[in-house]
């Protein structure tokens, strides 16, 4: 979701990975941003100017992004003839940086921005194209981070059901690997974080605040509030948040990051044997005979 | 008075969609005024009652305030709650039976994410006595298997459960989909081509298929959409699929109205739906026959 962090957590993704000396690339997806946290070696502001566009095909703000992010899905070829000449660079190659920096070296991870307003990648045809090419026609291990803001979600539990129904239906939409990540850890006291593990471990302490709330007690299809909607939501998000590893990080400080790159390690493992890839290369095969 | 949130992603039909209703309530005899209250708009076919563009637009904020098109957006929203006296006007000019549309921004995280929205809806209901229902419109084209389809009623639903309004679920742009289904057909057709097979007759299939896939979001069965879903992904999601599935239908959200813009009886149906919400015409009834009551 927009501001909950995500350019500062690709920022501290790239730092800690080239603490760790671990080679890796950085790309900007969001047309709009104004001052980037990271050395993007990609920029989709390089492509496309999201303001020209504003002017030429005379679009506001969302139709703007939407429409860069379409010129660039367009031309996404590039960006993959692009990552596999970085992948198939050669040891000399890389050895020739002088800064002696592994940035160079074939990336072991490579990083994707993407812009503040999520459903101009979640709900549009370009978002879709980016993910495809890069899990479907590339193979490349693709998993999504998705992003939740700590203290929004602590302060409601209405924002915390939506944001993880939210993140739900993103698994659903792309079917490859998703970790959440809980960030802003810095920001809220101790407890507050143990309050959303609360709810998201225990059905009773869910259900006890969500009743708190006068909107959750009609269900929006017209009917009551029932005890069978709020524990339907609970044993849903409780099965969701059994498939789904969810770590708490803060992008700020740093804390956390450990776990994250464990459970990228682990969800590119899920993805190399998962059905999904499974049946892309079947459909591969059969296209060929 | 009466009034539809109409909702959903940037470009899944919102302002096209306020325009076919308007333009159908002229027909039918039932008024409807629209008001547009997003303040990063680019062009509609309706003539609005209001504009919140009157009052402040995302482009002024954004250059004023140095601000990105998302907290510019936030801004606008935010201003709308603080200075309610455009608000107040727009309400006070209309009478007790009318029918109001609210062609809404597209972001997502306007609904999931920030208050101002529940705050809006919160204050038209009780301070205005606005009876007020959810319109929730999602491009056909994104939802075409199993997986996009629990995707989109997971999405409408993060939506919706924040403003605990009665909401519609519409499916819109049904008529790309014909197109699609059409041309997947000929392809298929040219691909196994035999020669009993005529144009007519893969033109019956594409419209059979399309009928197909409509009524599969307008009853959709949930153990098949479970079934489809366990041979789409891993194994071990498969208890999420029937609980998910479950709650849709608790929630009672797993139906879509497929609706186009070019086809006037689905335009028809979603006002006959969004009334039954509503309760609209039961309320004109009263006032028209007060024995009734
Ligand atoms: N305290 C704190 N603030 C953060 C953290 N991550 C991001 N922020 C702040 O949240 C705001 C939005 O961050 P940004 O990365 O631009 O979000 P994006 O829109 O998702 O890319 C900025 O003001 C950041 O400084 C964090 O871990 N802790
Ligand atoms: N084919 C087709 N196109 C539509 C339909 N409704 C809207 N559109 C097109 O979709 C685009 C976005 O529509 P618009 O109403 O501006 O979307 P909004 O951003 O949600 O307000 C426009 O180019 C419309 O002409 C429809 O029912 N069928
Ligand atoms: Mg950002
Ligand atoms: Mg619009």
């Amino acid at each position: 979701m927009a501001g909950s962090g995500k350019s500062s957590l690709v920022s501290r993704l790239v730092s800690q990975a080239s603490e760790k000396r671990w080679p890796y690339r950085a790309m900007n997806l969001d047309p709009a941003v104004r001052t980037l946290a990271f050395t993007a070696d990609l920029d989709i502001r390089d492509t496309v100017s999201y303001s020209r566009i504003m002017e030429e095909y005379r679009l506001g703000p969302n139709g703007a992004i939407l429409t860069a992010l379409n010129l660039f899905a367009a031309q996404f070829e590039r960006v993959l003839e692009y990552i596999e000449q970085e992948c198939t660079r050669t040891e000399a190659a890389s050895s020739e940086d002088k800064s002696g920096h592994p940035r160079r070296a074939p990336p072991r991870y490579i990083f994707f921005d993407t812009p503040g307003q999520i459903e101009a990648f979640t709900w549009s045809a370009s978002g879709m194209i980016v993910t495809e090419t890069l899990a479907a026609a590339a193979e490349y291990p693709t998993v999504l981070l998705f992003v939740v803001d700590i203290p929004r979600c602590v302060r409601n539990v209405l924002t915390f059901t939506s944001n993880m129904l939210y993140a739900c239906s993103m698994l659903y939409r792309s079917r490859i690997p998703l970790i959440i990540v809980w960030n802003k850890q810095d920001c809220v006291p101790v407890d507050d974080a143990a309050r959303l593990e609360s709810w998201m471990r225990d059905f009773e302490s869910f259900d006890a605040e969500l009743e708190q709330y006068d909107e959750a007690a009609r269900i929006p299809g017209g009917g009551d509030y029932s005890v069978s909607f709020s524990r339907s939501l609970a044993l849903a998000l409780n099965e969701f948040y059994h498939q789904v590893p969810c770590v708490f990080v803060s992008a700020h400080t740093g804390e956390g990051m450990d776990s994250l790159f464990e459970a990228l390690e682990s969800a590119s493992d899920a993805f190399e044997h998962s059905e999904y890839i499974r049946q892309v290369r079947e459909a591969k095969t059969s296209s060929s005979d | 008075m009466f009034a539809q949130l109409v909702m959903g992603p940037a470009g899944s039909g919102k302002s096209t969609y306020c325009y076919a209703v308007q333009q159908h309530g002229q027909v039918v005899g039932q008024t409807v005024h629209v008001v547009n209250l997003d303040p990063a708009a680019e062009r509609f076919e309706y003539a609005p009652v209001a504009d919140i563009r009157e009052l402040v637009t995302v482009s002024d904020v954004a250059e004023e305030l140095n601000l990105g098109p998302n907290g510019s957006l936030i801004y606008c929203m935010e201003y709308l709650l603080e200075d309610q006296e455009w608000l107040e006007q727009i309400i006070s000019d209309m009478a007790e039976d009318d029918y109001l549309l609210f062609d809404m921004p597209g972001q997502v995280e306007l609904y999931t994410h920030f208050e101002c929205i529940r705050q809006f809806v919160y204050l038209i209901q009780h301070q205005y006595q606005v009876r007020v229902c959810g319109v929730f419109l999602l491009d056909a084209q994104f939802l075409a298997d199993a997986a996009k389809f629990f995707a989109g009623s997971l999405t409408a639903m993060a939506a919706m459960l924040h403003l605990g309004v009665p909401h519609l679920n519409v499916l819109s742009k049904v008529d790309l989909l014909h197109r699609q289904t059409t041309e997947q057909y000929h392809s298929l057709g040219t691909r196994f081509e035999t020669p009993s097979r005529t144009e007519e007759a893969t033109a019956a299939e594409s419209e059979q298929a399309l009928d197909d896939l409509l009524e599969r979001f307008l009853n959709p069965d949930i153990p098949s959409l479970v079934a489809e879903l366990e041979g789409q992904m891993d194994a071990r999601y498969r208890a999420l699929h029937e609980r998910i599935g479950a709650l849709l239908e608790e929630y009672s959200i797993v139906q879509f109205f497929p609706y186009s813009v070019a086809d006037e009886d689905s335009v028809g149906e979603l006002l006959l739906q969004a009334n039954l919400l509503l309760q609209y015409d039961d309320e004109r009834d009263v006032r028209v026959h007060p024995e009734l009551d």
